[in-house]
């Protein structure tokens, strides 16, 4: 059953060929890089330093390309198959309403949010983000949001100048006839040094799909219960 | 103030612990003044369940009386005497309301541990292992219960609970088996 489903999938057959592609170059890269430095001569060190390119396109699956490098243009950086998506949902026994209006006050997502320190709005629909990045590294950045429809949806946008490309919006729908509400996340963003630094983020920490299905438990749990349950004095 | 820890299989010990404090509004703290040891705690004691560490206080059927309580708890007053479940209910999720108290989707803050091992996960559980919660238990002298506005049951102060179990186990039974034997 589980096997007819994943053959179904047609993003999970077209990755096969690029997995291959990037494991061919990664292995190639090291190669290269260690009969070039193990040459301990100029031409040596050269050869192993021209490999780069060839590693990076195993760890990122792309060559690198200097003139997007490090664009803060969402349109840019996330168009397309770009960037890391994350697809979370939950259902509350709340009223949409409610729900959709604790959200819209952004300033209540660091109560649920863990990885998030604080945000601030600057009004204008604009706001001020700081988070914990991996290995405890704070990273801000300033968003504006894009699409708002009350009870609804609400979608936003790094604005450029930040330090972390993202966009994303979440979805508010009223199921079992009113009375529970569904949402539903779809978060995008390029982490500084692109997937090479999700894969290290990805070492450090949690990834990002379960941090997030994490903070949407805890918004279930401050807006059904009134509190996040805990054990213990800290909250993990 | 002393509580059964368990250390490994076959390895449980009485020791001095911290005193539980008030973390969550809801909460309450219970001075227990009788506890159990459940068949299941054999389990724990056989090493038969996964997610126990070291430290952790055993026990999950207790009693006791309240004193002290959180701000957002309206349900319960210090001197109350009560019987407190295994299961921890939040009280106002799905489940909840179906009255469905172990399926409870909001009192285990590890319940992605229990989803990973089994696809889903049950309530947060007194003294039973960390996927359930990690809630230390009541074999100890106090405990600290969440969401105590929902699951203790209130004894009423003419039942007598302290009276000492009859030794004689005769006593326990109806009076025809009694004069059977």
């Amino acid at each position: 059953m589980e096997e007819t489903m994943y053959s179904l999938d047609p993003q999970h057959e077209s990755t096969s060929y690029a997995e291959v592609e990037r494991w061919v170059s990664l292995a190639s890269a090291t190669a290269l890089m260690a009969y070039g430095f193990s040459r301990r001569t100029l031409p040596g060190f050269c050869l192993a330093v021209a490999a780069t390119p060839l590693a990076f396109r195993g760890v990122s699956g792309t060559w690198p390309r200097f003139n997007d490098w490090g664009s803060d243009d969402t349109r840019v950086a996330l168009s397309g198959s770009r960037g890391i998506h994350v697809r979370e949902s939950i259902r509350l026994e709340r009223p949409v309403a409610e729900v959709y209006r604790f959200w819209r006050n952004l300033e209540n997502l660091p109560r649920f949010m863990t990885h998030l320190e604080g945000v601030t709005d600057l009004g204008n629909r604009r706001s001020h983000w700081e988070a914990k990045g991996p290995a405890h590294m704070k990273v801000e950045w300033d968003a504006e949001i894009i699409n708002e429809v009350e009870d609804k949806v609400l979608g936003w946008r790094s604005l450029p100048g930040s330090e972390i490309v993202t966009a994303g919006a979440v979805n508010f729908s009223t199921v079992r006839g009113g009375r529970s509400t569904q949402v539903s996340v779809h978060l995008q963003y390029e982490p500084p040094a692109r997937r090479a630094g999700a894969l290290v983020a990805t070492l450090f920490g949690r990834n990002p799909a379960s941090m997030i299905r994490e903070d949407l438990r805890h918004l279930k749990q401050l807006l059904e219960a009134g509190e996040i349950p805990r054990a213990t004095g800290s909250l993990t | 103030m002393k509580a059964v820890r368990f250390y490994g299989t076959e390895d449980v010990r009485v020791e001095h612990v911290p005193d539980p404090e008030i973390l969550n509004p809801r909460d309450a703290i219970v001075k227990v003044t009788t506890t159990a040891i459940c068949g299941s705690d054999l389990h724990i004691y056989g090493g038969y369940i996964p997610t126990m560490e070291k430290g952790d206080v055993l026990g999950h059927e207790f009693m006791g009386e309240v004193v002290e309580v959180g701000r957002d708890n309206h349900r319960l007053q210090v001197g109350d005497r009560v019987v407190v479940p295994f299961t921890i209910a939040c009280g106002r999720c799905y489940f909840c309301k179906e009255q469905l108290w172990s399926l409870c989707d909001n009192s285990n803050p590890n319940a992605w541990m229990a989803e990973k091992l089994y696809g889903y996960s049950a309530s947060g559980l007194f003294g039973y292992s960390h996927m359930y919660g990690g809630y230390p238990g009541g074999q100890a002298e106090f405990v600290r219960v969440p969401f105590a506005d929902v699951g203790p049951l209130k004894v009423p102060a003419a039942t007598l609970v302290n009276a000492p179990p009859p030794t004689d186990l005769s006593m326990r039974m109806p009076a025809p088996a009694r004069r059977a034997m």
